[in-house]
């Protein structure tokens, strides 16, 4: 097997857990602040289930950024589209937000907006280790 | 710190240092040793060079081929990447799977869009850091530049 697939398939099973344990303590913070919160069995089934594949997949696709022979375009968007449409089935899915056009285009602009923060950050990040780094070259 | 050269063609060949602590002179001194011991041979073509690895900026894959890459020049060899990293100096440092670096040919480091940290070498050549190998990168010039 591909070790890139092994190291996809390792880190997905390693997190997926954390997915249905973030959504349990979510669902308590609901029932503690609203007013006769429920749920039926098949939501709770449908939560855990989504939340388990977007814990797996979101773990495993850090994978892409590690993939040597990709360029960092092609690693990037791999890893932004597979994290875009597994968060997009998961919020639809569980009916988090409506399946309309306008409340979808509202969750990918907050998403691209929040991806872009990540990779700034990371860019700041590595742009400093770089002048650290050209510091002692120089001295 | 006094320097004393024996020539004794009798016994094997090898440089003691004596000091009170470790410094950067003992560190030269061990790195030009190691280097001066490592002998490569580079392919022009047909023609056979010899190659010392302090004069190479790195080594890299292309096509399943290895080449050393010198300020002037690209000379082929025939071993594996990873055999030869067994064999080089310590001031040589995996950059990323197809590429070994030279840190005292190394110009300077840049910031790529994409998030990793590419390399100048003093040649031109550019490659990056893969993040997996950007821990011991680090680690590396901090010991080598110490």
């Amino acid at each position: 097997m591909n070790n890139y697939l092994k190291t996809f398939l390792h880190r997905g099973l390693v997190f997926a857990g954390f997915g249905p344990i973030v959504m349990a303590i979510v669902y308590v913070v609901l029932q503690n602040t609203i007013p006769d919160f429920s749920l039926s069995g098949t939501q709770v089934c449908m939560a855990i289930v989504s939340t388990y594949l977007l814990a797996f997949l979101q773990a495993g696709g850090s994978v892409f950024n590690q993939i040597e022979h990709w360029s960092p375009a092609r690693s990037i968007g791999c890893h932004f589209g597979l994290l875009y449409v597994s968060y997009v089935l998961c919020y639809l899915l569980n009916t988090w937000i409506p399946f309309q056009a306008e409340v979808i285009a509202v969750f990918t602009a907050v998403f691209v907006a929040g991806y872009a923060v990540v990779w700034l950050t990371v860019w700041l990040i590595v742009r400093s280790t770089g002048k650290r780094l050209n510091r002692m070259i120089r001295r | 710190m006094k320097c004393k050269l024996i020539i004794d063609r009798d016994r094997p060949e090898e440089v003691e240092i004596r000091a009170h602590r470790e410094s950067r002179l003992t560190r030269a001194i061990e790195r030009l040793c190691e280097e001066d011991g490592v002998r490569l041979i580079g392919y022009r073509e047909r023609e056979i060079v010899p190659l010392h690895p302090p004069d190479v900026c790195c080594f890299i894959v292309e096509d399943n081929k290895i080449f050393a890459l010198t300020a002037t020049e690209k000379l082929q060899l025939k071993c594996r990447l990873y055999t030869l990293e067994e064999e080089l100096p310590d001031s040589f440092v995996k950059l990323n799977q197809s590429c070994s670096a030279n840190l005292a040919k190394i110009e300077r480091f840049d910031s790529s869009f994409a998030g990793t940290l590419t390399v100048l070498f003093q040649g031109g050549y550019t490659d990056y850091v893969s993040r997996r190998n950007l821990k011991t990168v680090k680690e590396r010039i901090c010991k080598f530049y110490e």
